[in-house]
């Protein structure tokens, strides 16, 4: 179980911290779940042989394969990118080991004690019962981690699947506005830009051409199009064949 | 994101430290002793005896210095003697203690001997016993949440009420022969051991009668003593009537009552012709 974990949500973990966090998991679960709870039950075993649980008579069994479980869930959960399923699934399990271990360790809750003429025994399976749930709650915090991570991780997803699609789609040419041959209206009339020639006499001069704009990459085509009446002409005419207008300079070859 | 989850954290540590002194305040008490159940020993068990009922009083404390209060506490208790007949059971419902009050009461019961003695179980009247007592202490401790059970059993010795008895005939004087040699009056000492909890009942009832070799009954007499550790007692008999006698009394048959107990037996005559 991933108890000292950083806040996942914050700062991400690279692999060489996973790796080092699962080894400090492991070590840590390894005393806390097994080592010292053995030299904890030699003590009171040998101390107070009267004291008797349900479990006790293999209760170093019961605690070493349950403290194992939960060292090793521990460290397949930590070794586990926050926010991805392994690490959940690996969290929660490490929880319901680190109950049953609880529930064993703590006989159940009921706890029998013989010295001389006095035999005594504690039902303390409902505080049991809430212990349990206490440290259930711990599942939240996991599922809550798993959630914040699993955003996290989409975002970031998403994100790269939109640069790589942007990265592999070609630029398509934007179509041009095909218009019909119609009669003489002002909204057919030429749309091409004129100049107005230079004259010294009201002092007009033409500004100069603006700079060259970056044009994007286009198709070159076998043919144009005139731009009054939409009819083909070959990219030498310099006037359309149809209508008789001008074609721009930029078209001409 | 982060705060969320810090939030989570410490409402979780919040509800788990609460739960670890809710643990910790229930079970505390118990092995630290601010709970404590003092049950009878046996030298703290009384007994009297009156009209055939034995009475008995065992003294028993509880006291919760712990940090919530007992609920349903309940004493049962049964004794039994050591033929595992049962003499008595009960059920004593105390109730609540709150936090930090002692409750302190006994074990009061009575049990029937002269019913049982004549029912043939006599066992407790002419030898010891051990008398086993059994008792069952039970409640609820932090809201309920913690059931304690405590049985504690020990076993007390019963002293049986009459102890020992008979003629004793180093203090009786009786005729040597017949025709007797020694002088009137002729007379039987009887003792009788008994319990010191008889004492001070009325005297036992003692009637001695001297069963002749082939005639039978020749004569008898009667005589008291108290009651509780070693007396005696002299029935005197009626000497010219007994020298009238030809036959040759050969035992001596007793009959007693005994603080309600009534009994009787025939024993030979010791030295009647030494």
């Amino acid at each position: 179980m991933d108890w000292h974990s950083p806040d996942p949500g914050v700062v991400p973990v690279t692999p060489r911290s996973r790796l080092s966090d699962a080894t400090w998991t492991a070590f840590t679960d390894t005393l806390r779940f097994i080592v010292v709870p053995l030299v904890l039950i030699d003590l009171v075993t040998k101390s107070y042989p009267e004291l008797t649980t349900a479990f006790m008579p293999d209760i170093k069994l019961y605690i070493i394969f349950f403290g194992g479980m939960i060292t090793a869930a521990s460290t397949l959960e930590v070794s586990n990118e926050p926010g991805t399923w392994k690490r959940l699934l690996f969290g929660l399990t490490a929880l319901g080991f680190v109950c049953m271990w609880l529930f064993i360790a703590l006989g159940g809750g009921i706890a029998e004690f013989t010295y001389g003429p006095y035999f005594v025994r504690f039902d303390m399976s409902k505080i049991v019962y809430i212990m349990l749930f206490g440290v259930s709650l711990k599942g939240l915090l996991v599922y809550s981690t798993f959630s914040t991570h699993k955003h996290y991780l989409d975002d970031q997803e998403h994100r790269r699947k939109e640069e790589r699609a942007a990265e592999r789609a070609p630029a398509r040419p934007r179509p041009l506005p095909r218009s019909k041959p119609s009669g003489p209206a002002f909204s057919t009339m030429s749309k091409m830009a004129f100049e107005v020639s230079h004259d010294d006499s009201v002092g007009y001069a033409p500004p100069p051409p603006p700079p060259p704009e970056p044009k994007p990459f286009q198709r070159v085509l076998a043919f144009k199009e005139c731009p009054i009446c939409g009819a083909k002409a070959s990219p030498k005419e310099m006037t359309c064949k149809h209508c008789g207008a001008w074609f721009p300079k930029d078209t001409i070859r | 994101m982060a705060a969320r989850i810090r939030l989570l954290q410490m409402a979780i540590a919040a509800v788990n430290i609460a739960i670890v002194a809710l643990a910790f305040t229930s079970i505390w008490p118990f092995p630290h002793g601010d709970f404590k159940v003092n049950l009878p020993s046996p030298n703290e068990v009384t007994w009297t005896y009156s009209d055939g009922m034995v009475h008995v009083t065992a003294p028993y404390s509880i006291d919760n210095g712990g940090y919530y209060d007992v609920h349903d506490l309940t004493i049962d208790y049964i004794v039994f003697n050591s033929s595992r007949y049962l003499l008595a059971n009960q059920t004593i419902p105390i109730g609540d203690i709150p936090a930090g009050q002692i409750t302190s009461s006994e074990i009061d019961f009575q049990f029937d001997l002269l019913r049982l003695f004549n029912d043939g179980a006599m066992g407790m009247v002419f030898t010891d016993d051990l008398l086993t007592f059994v008792v069952d202490v039970s409640c609820g401790y932090t809201m309920d949440l913690v059931k304690f059970e405590a049985t504690y059993q020990v076993s007390v010795p019963w002293d049986a009420l009459i102890r020992s008895y008979g003629p004793d005939w180093s203090r009786s004087h009786l005729p040597d022969s017949i025709p007797p040699t020694n002088l009137p009056p002729y007379s039987v000492a009887y003792w009788l051991n008994t319990s010191d909890i008889l004492a001070g009942l009325p005297p036992a009832q003692v009637t001695l009668t001297l069963i002749g070799n082939t005639t039978g009954v020749l004569m008898s007499g009667s005589t008291t003593i108290l009651l509780g550790g070693d007396n005696y007692g002299i029935v005197t008999f009626d000497s010219s009537a007994l020298l009238q006698y030809t036959d040759v009394p050969y035992a001596l048959r007793y009959d007693l009552q005994v603080a309600g107990f009534i009994w009787t037996g025939t024993v030979p005559i010791q030295g009647w012709f030494p």
